[in-house]
C-alpha cells in the first residue's frame, strides 16, 4: 500500500491528530534505522548470509553488494550492540572447547537441537534414522544442544552416529560453515542449504531437503509461531496416529516408528552401582516427580505428591517384597514422598539413572524426559500419569497411558504458561487431581502380575 | 446535569454466524450499563446484512459498514472477535462514569496484554485451536468465552434476538409454506471457503439419502434446500429447491418458522437460534460442537476423527488432512440423522446427559448425604471420585481445632471420642474454642447429645462417614467416633471415600 493510501486510511480511521502523532513517530523509527547502525559485525553475517543465499554463484555480485552496504555503514553512527540478558549459568559453560573440523571432502550437515531429555531423544533417533538412510560414506554429521549440554552429552557420543556434538553458544556463528544446516525444535527446519555441495556429494539428500521445505511451506505456522503452536501440531500428529517420536519425521520419509532404534548407551558399570545401592537382583519400582529445569514442583503436569504418598502406601501393602526407589534432580523440584525405600534425589548422575530406569520392574511418573529415557533404553513398562498433554501423542504401547476425567481436553500449549498454572485457574489442575491413586494402583497391579505371568 | 455518556465503538469480525455472538457480546455490555453507553457497531460490509441484524436492536445507536470504521471520537474503540480487544480507551472517563464499567474494561485491557494469554484476543485464525481448546478446557462455548472474568454473567443461549423487518405470514405465503410444516435445509458452508465441496458439508449424496428416508417418515413434511447458489450444490429429493432465491429477510423468516433446521456449521444455525426460532440438526466435523454448538440443539459428531482439525492447517477449508474425503463427515449416516430428526418431531428425542462425578454422588440412590453438609461445603466442591471402602476405624483421622489452627489427628484425639469415654470437660472446652474462633458454628453439647440419642436408637446404614484420600474425615466425624466407641478401634466400618478440588 503506498504511503499516500496509508495515510488517507489512517486519517479516515483515525483522525487527523491521531495519524500525524503516529506518522511522526513511524519516520522517527524510519530516520533512526537509517541513520544509526547497533551491531556493525552481526550486519556483516547477517548480508553475507543473504547475499549467499540469493546469489550462491555470484561472489562477484555479492562483493559488489557489501562494498555499498560498507559505504553506506561508514556514514552511520555506530552504537553499542544492545546487550543480550545475562544466560543462565548453564552446562554450556562447563562443556568442553570443541573445535568445529570440517574438510571440503565431505558433506557438512550440522543439527541445532533444542527441548530437554525427552526431546533429545527423539531427536537422536531421527538422526540415527536420517544416518541410517544416508549412510557415513562423505557425510559428517554434529550436533549443537540448545540447552542442556549435559543431557545432550549423554546421549550423544560422537563417533557412531554422529561426528561431534557442540553446545549452541559460542557456535553459533559457525552454523553457516555447514553444507546443510537443520534446526529441529518439533520439525526440522532447514536452515541453510549449499545444494550444489549436496548434489555433488549425496545428491540423494536434496530430495530431502525439498520434502522439509514443502512441509514449512505448507504448515508455515509451527516454524514461524513455535512453541504456541505445539499443541496444533499434537493435534494433526493425532489426526494422522503419529505420536511425539515419529512427529520429524515429515511425510514419514525417514520411516521413523514409535520403536526406538537409537543405540543410546549406558557410560557406567550397570551391576556395580546397583550393588552398591543394594538393588543387584533384587525387584524395585522406580517413582518420579517432577519436570523441565524450568518449572517448579507444582507444575500443571505432575501429580500431586500426596498421591504418590497413597500409592505408596497401597504399594508397600501388597507387594512388600518390592523396593520404592524415589529419582530425581534435586529436593526443590522433587518433593519428598512419604513411605519410600530409597531416597535417591540428588543423588545420581544421568548415567545412574539410566542404570536404575533400566533394570526398574516398573517405573512410575507423570509425562516426561524420563519416561521417554526408559522407552528408549529398554522399552519396558512404565506407568506415566498424564494431564496437560495428551496421552494419545506422548504415550508409548508398552506403557499404562493414564488420564483422568477432570478436564475435558488436554491443553498443552493452549496459552503460554500452561506448565505453571492450570488454565482453568484451579489451584490443583483437575487433570492429575481426577486420576486417583487407587485407579493408579489398579493400573500398576495389573502391570505387575502381568509382568510376573510372562 | 445529565452525564455524557461513553461512546463506545465495536468492530466486528468474522462472517455472519460470528457477529450475532459478537452482537449479543455487545447487548450484554449495554445491558449492564444502559444508561451510561452509546453504541457504534462497524459491522458486514454488506448492508442487507447489516440493516438484518443490527436493525431496530435497542442497545445499538448507529451501525455502519466495517469499511468506514473509525477510531477518533469514541472513549471506548473495541476490535472483537472471540474477545474483545481494547484499542482504544479513555480509562479515566470510563471509571468516572461508572467503577463497574472500569474494571470490567480493565479485565478486557489485562487480558490482551497478558503475556500468556494476549495471542488469544489478536484478530487472526491462527490461534483458533487454541481458543478452542482453552474454551473446551473451562467449559465456556463461543457465546460465553468472549466474557472476560465472567464480569458480564454472559450465558451459553441467545439473549440477542435478531428482528425480522418484513411480514413474515406473506414471506411464507410467498414460498408456499404457510402451514409451516416443513424442514429447512442448508448442504454448502459460507462462500468464502471459495469452493462447494468443503470437508465442513455433509456430503450432497447423503442429503439425498436423508431426503428419500424423511420421506418415508414423514410424506407430508416440505423439504426446503436454503442457501446461496454459488456454493451449494442442489439436493436430490429436495421438494422446494431456493437456491439463490431468497433475500436476507427471507431467509430469516423460513430459518425462524422451520420445524427443524439441519445443516453443518453454519451461519444459518447461529442465525435462526438468534432468530429464536427452534432446535436445528447440526452435523459437527471438523469444528468442536463444545465450542460452536448450543445446548438446545441437537449437535451431532461422528467421532470417526480421534480430534477436530478445523484451523490447524491452512488448507482446512478445502481438503480433510488425513484422507481424500472427509471421514468425520462420511461417518454420520443419513440413517441416523433422519432417524434423530424423526425423534424430535416425534417428541421422543432425548439428548445423552453428561453427568458430573457430584450429581452422581448425588443421585446415587445406596449413599445418603448429610444436607447441611451438602448445601455449605459439599455442593460448591468439584468430585473427582468416589467409593465405598471398608477401612479399619483406627486409621481415620479428623480436623481439630486448636489455638494454632486446625491439625490433623488420629480418631481417638477428636474430642467427641474423648466425650463419649466420659472426659465431658475436653468437649466442653472444644466447644468453647469453637466459640472463640468460629462464632456462629452449629455444634454444642446438648446437639451431640441429641445426637447420641439418635444413634442409640439406630443407625442409618445408608449415612457413610465421608473421607478424603488420606482416610481424614471430611464429614460425619461425630458418627465415626461413636462407631469408634461401639465397635472399638479396631473394627472396619464402611467410609465413602471423596476424591475433590481440595488440596490433601
Amino acid at each position: 500500500m503506498s504511503l499516500f493510501r496509508r495515510f488517507w486510511r489512517c486519517l479516515k480511521e483515525n483522525g487527523l491528530r491521531y495519524t500525524l502523532v503516529h506518522m511522526w513517530e513511524r519516520w522517527g523509527r524510519w530516520v533512526r534505522e537509517k541513520t544509526v547502525m547497533r551491531d556493525y559485525y552481526g550486519g556483516v553475517r547477517g548480508q553475507i548470509d543473504r547475499f549467499q543465499k540469493e546469489y550462491p554463484a555470484r561472489p562477484k555480485r555479492t562483493a559488489v553488494h557489501m562494498v555499498w552496504w560498507n559505504v553506506k555503514a561508514l556514514f552511520k553512527r555506530h552504537e553499542a550492540p544492545r546487550r543480550a540478558p545475562a544466560k543462565r549459568a548453564g552446562p554450556a559453560k562447563s562443556a568442553p572447547d570443541y573445535r568445529l573440523t570440517l574438510t571440503k571432502d565431505e558433506l557438512n550437515i550440522g543439527f541445532l537441537l533444542n527441548g530437554g531429555l525427552g526431546d533429545f531423544l527423539i531427536e537422536a533417533n531421527y538422526i540415527y534414522k536420517f544416518r541410517e538412510r544416508y549412510g557415513w560414506d562423505h557425510i559428517r554429521i554434529d550436533v549443537f544442544a540448545h540447552n542442556s549440554f549435559s543431557a545432550a552429552q549423554s546421549i550423544f557420543r560422537p563417533g557412531s552416529v554422529i561426528d561431534g556434538l557442540y553446545p549452541e553458544e559460542g557456535y553459533s556463528g559457525r552454523f553457516r560453515d555447514y553444507d546443510l544446516f537443520i534446526h529441529i525444535s518439533r520439525y526440522p527446519d532447514v536452515k541453510r542449504r549449499q545444494l550444489d555441495r549436496i548434489a555433488e556429494l549425496a545428491p540423494e539428500i536434496v530430495e530431502y531437503v525439498f520434502l522439509c521445505e514443502r512441509f514449512r511451506a505448507e504448515n508455515d505456522r509451527f516454524f514461524s509461531k513455535p512453541g504456541i503452536t505445539d499443541g496444533q501440531s499434537a493435534m494433526l500428529s493425532i489426526l494422522k496416529g503419529i505420536k511425539r517420536p515419529q512427529q520429524p519425521d515429515v511425510y514419514g520419509f525417514l520411516g521413523v516408528t514409535e520403536r526406538y532404534e537409537y543405540p543410546l548407551g549406558i557410560y557406567a558399570d550397570e551391576h556395580g552401582y546397583l550393588a552398591e545401592l543394594g538393588l543387584d537382583g533384587r525387584p524395585f519400582i522406580t517413582l518420579h516427580r517432577g519436570c523441565d529445569t524450568r518449572y517448579s514442583e507444582n507444575s500443571v503436569k505432575l501429580w500431586p505428591v500426596r498421591y504418590y504418598d497413597i500409592l505408596i502406601r497401597l504399594l508397600k501393602e501388597r507387594y512388600p517384597e518390592l523396593i520404592l526407589v524415589q529419582i530425581g534432580v534435586s529436593h526443590d523440584r522433587c518433593l519428598d514422598m512419604e513411605g519410600i525405600d530409597l531416597d535417591l534425589v540428588e543423588q545420581t548422575n544421568l548415567e545412574q539413572v539410566k542404570i536404575l530406569l533400566k533394570h526398574s520392574v516398573l517405573h512410575i511418573d507423570g509425562e516426561g524426559g524420563m519416561v521417554h529415557l526408559r522407552h528408549a533404553l529398554c522399552a519396558q513398562p512404565s506407568v506415566v500419569m498424564f494431564g496437560p498433554t495428551s496421552p494419545e501423542f506422548f504415550g508409548y504401547e508398552e506403557n499404562v497411558n493414564l488420564r483422568g476425567k477432570g478436564c475435558d481436553i488436554w491443553c498443552e500449549w493452549a496459552v503460554r504458561g500452561w506448565m505453571e498454572k492450570c488454565l482453568r485457574g484451579c489451584a490443583v489442575p483437575p487433570c492429575m487431581a481426577s486420576l486417583v491413586p487407587e485407579h493408579v494402583f489398579q493400573a500398576v497391579v495389573k502391570t505387575l502380575e502381568r509382568g510376573r505371568d510372562r | 446535569m445529565m452525564q455524557d455518556k461513553i461512546k463506545a465503538a465495536f468492530r466486528l469480525n468474522g462472517g455472519l454466524g460470528t457477529y450475532l455472538m459478537e452482537e449479543n457480546f455487545i447487548q450484554y455490555f449495554y445491558d449492564a450499563f444502559p444508561d451510561l453507553l452509546s453504541i457504534t457497531v462497524y459491522g458486514e460490509n454488506s448492508t442487507a446484512i447489516n440493516e438484518g441484524i443490527f436493525r431496530g436492536q435497542y442497545f445499538i445507536d448507529q451501525y455502519f459498514p466495517r469499511s468506514m470504521f473509525r477510531s477518533d471520537g469514541y472513549d471506548l474503540v473495541v476490535d472483537i472477535n472471540w474477545f474483545p480487544k481494547v484499542m482504544k480507551a479513555d480509562v479515566k472517563k470510563i471509571r468516572a462514569a461508572s467503577a463497574r464499567m472500569g474494571t470490567v474494561v480493565d479485565s478486557w485491557i489485562s487480558f490482551c496484554n497478558d503475556p500468556d494469554l494476549r495471542h488469544l484476543a489478536e484478530i487472526s485464525s491462527l490461534y483458533d485451536p487454541n481458543i478452542y481448546t482453552y474454551a473446551i478446557a473451562r467449559g465456556q462455548t463461543r457465546l460465553t468465552v468472549c466474557d472476560i472474568g465472567g464480569h458480564l454473567g454472559v450465558r451459553r443461549d441467545y439473549r440477542l434476538k435478531i428482528g425480522i423487518n418484513e411480514d413474515e405470514a406473506q414471506v411464507l405465503q410467498r414460498f408456499g409454506l404457510t402451514s409451516g410444516n416443513y424442514i429447512t435445509m442448508q448442504q454448502g458452508v459460507n462462500s468464502k471457503c471459495r469452493t462447494s465441496d468443503s470437508p465442513r458439508q455433509w456430503p450432497n449424496g447423503y442429503y439425498g439419502e436423508f431426503c428419500r428416508i424423511m420421506k418415508g417418515y414423514f410424506p407430508d413434511i416440505v423439504l426446503v434446500q436454503l442457501g446461496e447458489l454459488d456454493n451449494n450444490r442442489p439436493i436430490d429429493g429436495i421438494d422446494r429447491c431456493l437456491l439463490g432465491e431468497t433475500g436476507f429477510e427471507e431467509l430469516k423468516v423460513l430459518l425462524k418458522h422451520a420445524r427443524v433446521h439441519i445443516d453443518g456449521d453454519c451461519g444459518m444455525v447461529h442465525l435462526r437460534k438468534a432468530l429464536h426460532g427452534g432446535t436445528s440438526v447440526v452435523l459437527y466435523g471438523q469444528t468442536s460442537a463444545q465450542v460452536l454448538g448450543y445446548d438446545d440443539d441437537i449437535n451431532l459428531t461422528s467421532h470417526a476423527c480421534k480430534h477436530w482439525c478445523g484451523k490447524t492447517f491452512d488448507a482446512w477449508k478445502r481438503r480433510c488432512f488425513i484422507a481424500d474425503k472427509p471421514l468425520c463427515m462420511e461417518a454420520i449416516t443419513p440413517q441416523h440423522v433422519a432417524d434423530t430428526v424423526k425423534a424430535h418431531l416425534l417428541g421422543t428425542y432425548v439428548e445423552p446427559k453428561k453427568q458430573t462425578v457430584l450429581q452422581r454422588l448425588l443421585t446415587d440412590p445406596t449413599i445418603k448425604l448429610d444436607p447441611e453438609w451438602v448445601d455449605n461445603w459439599l455442593g460448591q466442591r468439584t468430585i473427582h471420585a468416589y467409593w465405598l471402602e471398608k477401612v479399619k476405624i483406627r486409621d481415620l483421622a479428623g480436623f481439630k481445632l486448636t489455638s494454632g489452627g486446625y491439625v490433623r489427628v488420629p480418631i481417638q484425639e477428636m474430642p467427641a471420642y474423648e466425650y463419649l469415654l466420659g472426659d465431658r470437660q475436653c468437649y466442653v472446652d472444644y466447644m468453647a474454642l469453637n466459640d472463640q474462633y468460629n462464632p456462629g458454628h452449629e455444634h454444642s453439647v446438648e446437639r451431640f447429645e441429641a445426637l447420641i440419642d439418635s444413634f442409640r436408637r439406630g443407625l442409618d446404614e445408608q449415612y457413610y462417614p465421608a473421607v478424603d484420600g488420606t482416610d481424614r474425615i471430611l464429614d460425619g466425624a461425630h458418627r465415626a467416633c461413636w462407631l469408634a466407641y461401639r465397635k472399638g478401634l479396631d473394627a472396619e466400618i464402611t467410609v465413602l471415600k471423596l476424591y475433590g478440588d481440595w488440596r490433601l
